[in-house]
């Protein structure tokens, strides 16, 4: 909050120095697999990166997998926040929605190796993984909650509208990972926010908002 | 100032002729049109009279079902050749005679269960059976077809994002043909947003309630969600006024039993 630089650009911690041997590990975990890959890092990557013995990587952690869950539970963690505090406030519902959607998007954008790790790669590793990033997503749901208060016809809205809501965001912006766009992920603000606008205030209230957030559209 | 073109009257896009798609058909990955699945019981071991080619589709069967099975449970990652040709009851020999290994057969049962749910859009499009509401049959019978086939719904939904790139780019490209289907026909419904991107919308909204229920383990009942899945696929189109009656529509339906 420092700096109009920092407020638009939140990032991921790179300098871990001042964390807790915990959270040096975890930060590590996350950088060596990043770079690495989800199969090619090893423990000593993550104990010689944190600047911790093998010895009190073991106090923290029972082995390799459960530092890995809890650095990816770090990683959705950190991005929760970044929502939030965009989230935040007096606003509209719509223009909030698309404060912490921007809010997200850029943090993703800052990180394309974190962002397909987080999306595509851990997700892969099994079910446990992959049953990880869907409770990850379950995290965004309650920022639609407010959506069904803010419709017009809210009471007879679909039991699941928050869900498609998320589903239609994270689709695109899932796709976009894939392809290796994560960079342009911020350009793509007003669709990613259509979709998930769309199930709540239909196509006509999400495109104006859509049109909001593109300077450029005439 | 954003200018309105007049909206479309209201009617029923899914029956027009450029609906009945015949370029969907055959073109998602190297899916070919197939008839119903074949029978997957066990044919009788030693000396029969089975033709040669009807034991090699029914072991064919077998195994891709098997790896559904195996992969649901266990998840691709940890699932062996061992596991499924175990569960298949076929020697591993059989197994390497038709696969190459492991991700050779569980792409083949990908392309299998795209190659039924293509088969299903394909029969609720037909020109024969012209309908009120064709989208609601196609969302329906393909949440039969899933509803019937718990495993391949697991594999599809859930193990192709979980195992690997070519799993992953056969489960987009089957996307893909969905999205040409709710995205054709619709270009004078919506005038401010492009068809993709509506249809993005739908789709993914439509897949993550899906996924979901599939992860809960309740695909027997993903029919239930036909009246929701059909908002999700009208509203980016059609608005939330028609999303919601022709919803409330299916509703009823269902509860009808019909």
């Amino acid at each position: 909050m420092e700096s109009g630089i920092r407020e638009r650009t939140p990032g991921l911690p790179r300098d871990i120095d001042g964390l807790s041997q915990r959270d040096r590990l975890l930060w590590s975990t996350v950088r060596v697999v990043a770079e690495k890959g989800y199969d090619g890092f090893t423990l000593g990557d993550i104990v010689a990166r944190a600047g911790v013995s093998r010895t009190t990587f073991y106090d923290e952690f029972a082995n390799k997998d459960e530092c890995l869950f809890a650095a990816y539970d770090l990683v959705v963690d950190v991005l929760i926040s970044f929502v939030t505090e965009a989230y935040r406030g007096d606003g509209p519902w719509p223009e909030r929605v698309g404060a912490g959607l921007r809010a997200l998007l850029e943090a993703l954008a800052a990180e394309p190796e974190v962002a397909k790790m987080a999306a595509v790669e851990f997700p892969a590793a099994g079910p446990a993984a992959h049953q990880r990033y869907r409770d990850a997503l379950e995290r965004f749901l309650p920022f639609f909650a407010e959506g069904r208060k803010y419709a017009s016809r809210s009471a007879e809205l679909p039991p699941n509208v928050e869900l498609m809501a998320v589903g239609g965001a994270e689709v695109i912006i899932f796709d976009e990972v894939v392809a290796g766009r994560v960079s342009r992920l911020p350009q793509m603000l007003p669709e990613i926010l259509f979709a998930a606008l769309v199930p709540f205030l239909g196509p006509d209230a999400a495109a104006t908002e859509m049109q909001r957030l593109a300077p450029s559209a005439s | 100032m954003r200018s309105h073109s007049p909206r479309a009257p209201v009617r029923h896009f899914w029956e027009r002729r450029s609906l009945q798609l015949p370029a969907f058909r055959g073109k998602i990955g190297e899916v070919k049109e197939r008839g119903p699945a074949e029978p997957a019981a066990r044919l009788p071991s030693g000396r029969h009279d089975i033709p040669h080619d009807v034991v090699i589709r029914s072991q064919r069967t077998r195994i891709l079902n098997a790896m559904a099975e195996v992969t649901a449970e266990n998840g691709y990652v940890a699932t062996t050749v061992g596991q499924v040709v175990a569960r298949a009851g076929v020697s591993s020999a059989t197994f390497y005679k038709l696969f190459h290994d492991k991700e050779d057969c569980f792409l083949a049962a990908v392309r299998e269960i795209i190659a039924r749910a293509t088969t299903v859009v394909g029969e609720a499009y037909s020109p024969q059976r012209r309908r009120p509401d064709p989208l609601r049959d196609v969302i329906r019978s393909l949440l039969v077809l899933f509803a019937k086939e718990p495993a391949y719904a697991n594999l599809l939904f859930l193990q192709c994002r979980a195992s690997t790139p070519r799993a992953l780019d056969l489960y987009l490209s089957g996307a893909r043909a969905m999205l040409s289907i709710l995205g054709s026909g619709w270009a004078d419904a919506v005038t401010e947003v492009s068809p993709g991107l509506a249809a993005r919308a739908a789709l993914g909204g439509a897949e993550a309630l899906v996924r979901a229920e599939i992860a809960e383990g309740r695909a027997e009942t993903l029919p239930d969600l036909l009246p929701q899945l059909l908002y999700c696929a009208l509203v980016p189109f059609r608005g939330i006024d028609e999303a919601l009656e022709r919803s409330l529509e299916a509703d009823a339906e269902t509860m009808a039993g019909g």
